[in-house]
C-alpha cells in the first residue's frame, strides 16, 4: 500500500522534535524504520529514482538498512525530475546556480516548505544561536524576494524572519552588495555594543574584507557577536584558504575563532549541518570546529575506488542521508571530499576531474577545451 | 631496520666530466624493494656548462659520424635491451612498474617489444622511410630531382620536453635526434624518468663520446634555467598536455622551431563482417590487448569503439563480452594504481551513462564490482566521446560505417589512431574515410599500442620536421664547371 504523503511528513516533524537535542536507545532504530518507509515511499513515487535502484538492484525486498539505500549522485538533479510529488503543484523550486545552462542546473521541488523549514529553525537554533532567541542579523547575500528559486536566499529569508530583529537588514541590493550602508550600520552596533550576526556566503567576505582592508575598516563588535558563511569558494576567481579567511574575520570584526560557524548545504539537500564549535563554547565545553550533522541527518565517507565506507580518518566522498529529503531522495551522494572523526566530519574540498599525465587526453580535458 | 631488496639507479645522464655534489634520492617502496632514484639540482651555470659540453662532443665527434655509423651504435644499444639478462633491463623491470604502477609482467612484456623497434633493421627502414639513401644525404651532399645536389642538416642543440605517460615513448624523440646528429639536453618527467636515463647509460657502455652528447635529467616545470633551455636550443620537441606545450610556446622565443606532441585521441572501428561466430572472440580479446596496454595511458590507445549493427552477435552482447574479457584481464594484468580524481572521473562518467539510460534507456553501463577497474558504455547510437582513461571505453553503434564522419568530424583536430577489423574489401574505402576526418595511423586491432618503425608520429614527418637543407643549385654545378683549368 502506497504510504500517505501526510503521514510520512507529520511522522517527520515528530522524529526531528523528538531527537533534536539528544539520542536515546530508540534512535538508530526509529532512524531506519522512518529511513526505510520514507525509502519505499520513494520508490513507488518517484519514478526516475526508482529506475536509478533498480539499475544498481535495489529495491524494497535487497534493501534492508538505510546504508544499503542507492546513492542518487547529485549530477541526476540536473538532469532528471525527482520529485515524489506533483511537481507543478511545488511550493518552492531551488536551483543550483553556477552555470549558464539553464539545463544543466540543479532542480529540487520543494512540494510544501512545512518540514523544510522545521529542519532549518531547529537546526539554526541548536548550531548558530543556542543562547538567543533573537538578534540583530545582517546578510550579505540576498534574500528570497530578490534571489528566487535559491535555497540560500530562503535560508537567509527564513533567518531573519524567524531569528531577526526588527533592525535585521540585508545589505544586498541591486545585485551589489552595500558597502557603505553596511559599515554604518556595523558602526552603529560597535558603539551601542549590540551582537549581532552576520551572515553571507564565504566568498563574499573574500570581497568585503578587500573592501574594508582598502578603506582601512576594521570593527570591534559586541563579543557574542557570530560570523556565519556558507559554501567555500568552488568556481570563484580568488581563492582563499579557509583558515587566512577566519584569521581575516576574526582581526576584522575582533569576534573570536569560536564564534565563526560554517553551514554546508546545498541544492539537493533539505538539511544543513554545521560546524560545532558554537555550540561547544556556548556550554563551556572544549571547542571542536567540525561539522555536525542533525538527527535526522545521516552521512558516510565512501572509498573513491569502491564506494565502500572507508575507515575513520581516511577521505573519500562524502554520502548524505537526509529524511527531510523524503518528497526527492533521501540518500544523496554528493561530490565532497571529506574526513570524519569522533568530534564530526571536515569538508576537504571539491572532487576535481582527472587530468592526464601526457598526449592521452581525459573527457574532462576535452570538455575544457571545447 | 628493512630487509628489502634496495636498488640505487640513476634517473640522469650528463657527459663524464661533469660531476655533482649535490644529488637528491627521492625513495620509492613496496613490500620487498627499495627503490632509490638520484638526480641532481642544476643551477644555471651548471645547464650552460653541460650544453656547452653536450654541443662541443657533438660537433668534434657525432657530426662526423655517418648515419650508418651512428644506427650501428644505437642499434648495439637496443639489441643489449633485448637479452632479459641484460642488467639495465633487469633494474627497468623492477624500477618502472615501481615508480608507474603499471603491472609488472605487463611492462616486461611491452617493454621487449618495444625495444626491438630500434634494431638495425627497424631503424634503417624508419631513416629510409623519409629520407631515402640510408640518410645519406645527412652525411654529405646528395644528388636531388631537380639537378643540384642538397644535404641536409639537424639543429644545433634540441630542448626536449619528455612526457611520463607511457614507459619508454621518449626514446623515439631522443633517437631522432642522435640520427640527425643534434646534441640532446632533455627533461624527463618525474612520472617515468627511468627509461631514457637507463638507454642513455646503454648507449655510454657502447660509445661515451656517443652518449656525451646527451644530457637528460628530470625537474619541475617551471625552474629558473628552462627559460635558458628555451634560449639555448634552436629547436624544441615538447610532448605532454596542452598546458605545457601552450607554456612553452608562449615562454619560447619567435625564431626556435618547436615541435610539439599534444593532445590525441585513438578510437577502433569494429565491421559487422568482423563479428562472425568464429572470429568475434578474437576481435574482442585484440580489443581488450588495446584498452589495457597501459591503461589508455598512451595516445595510442582507444577511447572509443564503434561497432557496425548487422554482426552475428549484437552489440549488447559484443560489450557484455568485452567486460568479462576486461574482467579476466584485470586478474591477469592488473590496472595500474590511480589517484582520487582519476576515480572521481570514472565515477563521474558511470554516473552519466546510469541517468542517460534512465531518461532514454538508450545506453547501457557495465563496470566491474565495487571497484573502478573497467567500465564500459554503450551508446545506442552513434557518436564520439573521450574516456576518463584507465580502462574504460565508449561503444557507439552505426549502421554502416560510411557514418564514423558524422560523429568524428568535430573532434578531427584531436584525432590520431584508429584500430581497424574490416574485410580487404572495405579497407581502402574505410580507410579514405578516417583519412579525410584526420586520423592519421590505422593499424589493426590488438596493436594500436605498438606502432611501426616507419610511422608518422601525429601524421608528420619524424626526421624531415627536424632537419633544415641546403641545396646547390645546378647552375652553380655548371658554373663551376667553367672555373676548372684543366677544361677547355
Amino acid at each position: 500500500m502506497i504510504e500517505n504523503s501526510k503521514k510520512i511528513q507529520s511522522d517527520i516533524i515528530t522524529f526531528i522534535n523528538k531527537y533534536k537535542d539528544y539520542q536515546t536507545d530508540q534512535y538508530e532504530f526509529e532512524f531506519n524504520q522512518l529511513a526505510m518507509r520514507i525509502f519505499a515511499y520513494q520508490f513507488q513515487n518517484n519514478v526516475p529514482y526508482k529506475k536509478f535502484a533498480q539499475l544498481r538492484n535495489k529495491n524494497l525486498l535487497t534493501v534492508k538498512n538505510w546504508r544499503e539505500f542507492p546513492l542518487i549522485p547529485i549530477q541526476a538533479y540536473k538532469e532528471l525530475t525527482l520529485s515524489t510529488e506533483d511537481i507543478n503543484q511545488a511550493a518552492d523550486i531551488f536551483y543550483s546556480s553556477g552555470t549558464t545552462n539553464m539545463n544543466h542546473r540543479s532542480k529540487h521541488y520543494i512540494s510544501n516548505l512545512n518540514i523544510w523549514e522545521e529542519s532549518m529553525r531547529v537546526g539554526f537554533r541548536k548550531n548558530v544561536l543556542p543562547n538567543t532567541n533573537k538578534i540583530r542579523i545582517f546578510s550579505l547575500f540576498p534574500g528570497m524576494t530578490d534571489n528566487p528559486n535559491s535555497s540560500l536566499s530562503r535560508y537567509i529569508s527564513t533567518a531573519m524572519r524567524e531569528f531577526g530583529t526588527k533592525d535585521s537588514h540585508i545589505f544586498f541590493e541591486n545585485n551589489q552588495l552595500n558597502y557603505s550602508k553596511l559599515i554604518t550600520a556595523l558602526r552603529e552596533v560597535e558603539k551601542i555594543q549590540e551582537p549581532i550576526l552576520l551572515l553571507g556566503a564565504s566568498f563574499s567576505y573574500v570581497h568585503l574584507i578587500a573592501y574594508l582592508q582598502r578603506h582601512q575598516q576594521s570593527f570591534n563588535l559586541a563579543k557574542e557577536s557570530i560570523v556565519f558563511d556558507t559554501g567555500g569558494f568552488k568556481g570563484k576567481s580568488r581563492e582563499v584558504s579557509m583558515s587566512d579567511l577566519y584569521a581575516e574575520l576574526e582581526s576584522t570584526f575582533q569576534v573570536k575563532r569560536e564564534q565563526i560557524i560554517n553551514m554546508y548545504g546545498m541544492t539537493e539537500i533539505s538539511s544543513q549541518c554545521y560546524d560545532r564549535n558554537v555550540k561547544d563554547y556556548s556550554e563551556n565545553k572544549t571547542v571542536y570546529f567540525d561539522k555536525t550533522a542533525p538527527a535526522w541527518v545521516k552521512t558516510q565517507v565512501l572509498d573513491t575506488e569502491t564506494l565502500q565506507p572507508v575507515a575513520q580518518g581516511q577521505r573519500g566522498l562524502l554520502a548524505y542521508y537526509d529524511l527531510a529529503n523524503w518528497d526527492s531522495c533521501v540518500s544523496v551522494l554528493t561530490e565532497d571530499i571529506v574526513t570524519q572523526n569522533n568530534y564530526g566530519f571536515n569538508i576537504i574540498g571539491r572532487a576535481k576531474g582527472s587530468v592526464a599525465k601526457g598526449c592521452s587526453i581525459t573527457a574532462d580535458e576535452l570538455l575544457q577545451l571545447q | 631496520m628493512s630487509n628489502k631488496e634496495m636498488t640505487k639507479i640513476n634517473i640522469f645522464y650528463v657527459p663524464g666530466n661533469i660531476i655533482f655534489d649535490d644529488l637528491t634520492e627521492k625513495v620509492v617502496e613496496n613490500e620487498t624493494h627499495q627503490l632509490v632514484l638520484c638526480y641532481p639540482k642544476i643551477s644555471e651555470q651548471e645547464i650552460k656548462k653541460i650544453t656547452k659540453i653536450i654541443t662541443h662532443n657533438r660537433n668534434h665527434y657525432l657530426k662526423h659520424l655517418t648515419v650508418n655509423e651512428i644506427i650501428d651504435i644505437i642499434a648495439r644499444a637496443a639489441e643489449k635491451w633485448t637479452n632479459p639478462a641484460y642488467h639495465f633491463r633487469k633494474i627497468a623491470e623492477k624500477a618502472v612498474p615501481m615508480v608507474t604502477g603499471y603491472d609488472v609482467d605487463q611492462f616486461s612484456l611491452e617493454i621487449k617489444n618495444f625495444i626491438r623497434l630500434f634494431r638495425e633493421k627497424e631503424l634503417k627502414r624508419f631513416v629510409n622511410s623519409e629520407l631515402g639513401q640510408s640518410g645519406t644525404v645527412l652525411d654529405d651532399f646528395q644528388p636531388n630531382l631537380s639537378g643540384g645536389f642538397s644535404k641536409f642538416y639537424g639543429p644545433d642543440l634540441i630542448f626536449q620536453i619528455f612526457s611520463g605517460n607511457v614507459p619508454g615513448i621518449q626514446l623515439w624523440t631522443l633517437i631522432m635526434g642522435l640520427l640527425v646528429k643534434s646534441p640532446t639536453l632533455g627533461k624527463t618527467s618525474f612520472s617515468e624518468p627511468i627509461m631514457p636515463a637507463l638507454f642513455v647509460q646503454t648507449l655510454a657502455e657502447i660509445d661515451p663520446k656517443f652518449a656525451d652528447t646527451i644530457a637528460i635529467m628530470p625537474w619541475h616545470s617551471g625552474e629558473k634555467f628552462e627559460k635558458h633551455c628555451l634560449d639555448l636550443a634552436d629547436t624544441i620537441i615538447v610532448c605532454g598536455s596542452k598546458e605545457t606545450v601552450t607554456s612553452v610556446k608562449s615562454k619560447a622565443s619567435l625564431n626556435k622551431r618547436i615541435l610539439s606532441y599534444g593532445y590525441k585521441i585513438g578510437l577502433a572501428v569494429v565491421g559487422r563482417e568482423t563479428l562472425t561466430p568464429d572470429r568475434y572472440v578474437q576481435v574482442i580479446k585484440d580489443l581488450v590487448e588495446d584498452i589495457t596496454t597501459y591503461d589508455q595511458q598512451s595516445c595510442l590507445a582507444p577511447q572509443s569503439i564503434f561497432i557496425e549493427r548487422g554482426g552475428a552477435i549484437t552489440p549488447q552482447e559484443f560489450a557484455s563480452i568485452l567486460s568479462n574479457e576486461l574482467d579476466n584481464y584485470q586478474i591477469k594484468y592488473p590496472r595500474a594504481p590511480i589517484n582520487e580524481s582519476d576515480k572521481i572521473a570514472i565515477e563521474k562518467m558511470r554516473q552519466e551513462a546510469e541517468i542517460t539510460s534512465i531518461k532514454n534507456e538508450a545506453t547501457s553501463l557495465f563496470r566491474s564490482d565495487n571497484s573502478t577497474a573497467w567500465t564500459v558504455i554503450l551508446h545506442n547510437k552513434n557518436g564520439f566521446s573521450a574516456s576518463p582513461l584507465n580502462r574504460s571505453i565508449h561503444i557507439f553503434m552505426v549502421d554502416d560505417l560510411t557514418d564514423l564522419p558524422l560523429a568524428l568530424t568535430p573532434y578531427q583536430q584531436y584525432l590520431q589512431s584508429a584500430g581497424i577489423a574490416v574485410s580487404p574489401d572495405r579497407l581502402f574505402l574505410l580507410a579514405n574515410i578516417l583519412g579525410k576526418v584526420g586520423v592519421n595511423r590505422m593499424s589493426a586491432l590488438g596493436k594500436m599500442n605498438h606502432v611501426s618503425s616507419g610511422w608518422h608520429h601525429d601524421g608528420h614527418f619524424n626526421l624531415l620536421d627536424l632537419v633544415r637543407v641546403t641545396d646547390i643549385e645546378q647552375s652553380l654545378e655548371c658554373y663551376s664547371e667553367q672555373f676548372d683549368p684543366d677544361v677547355e
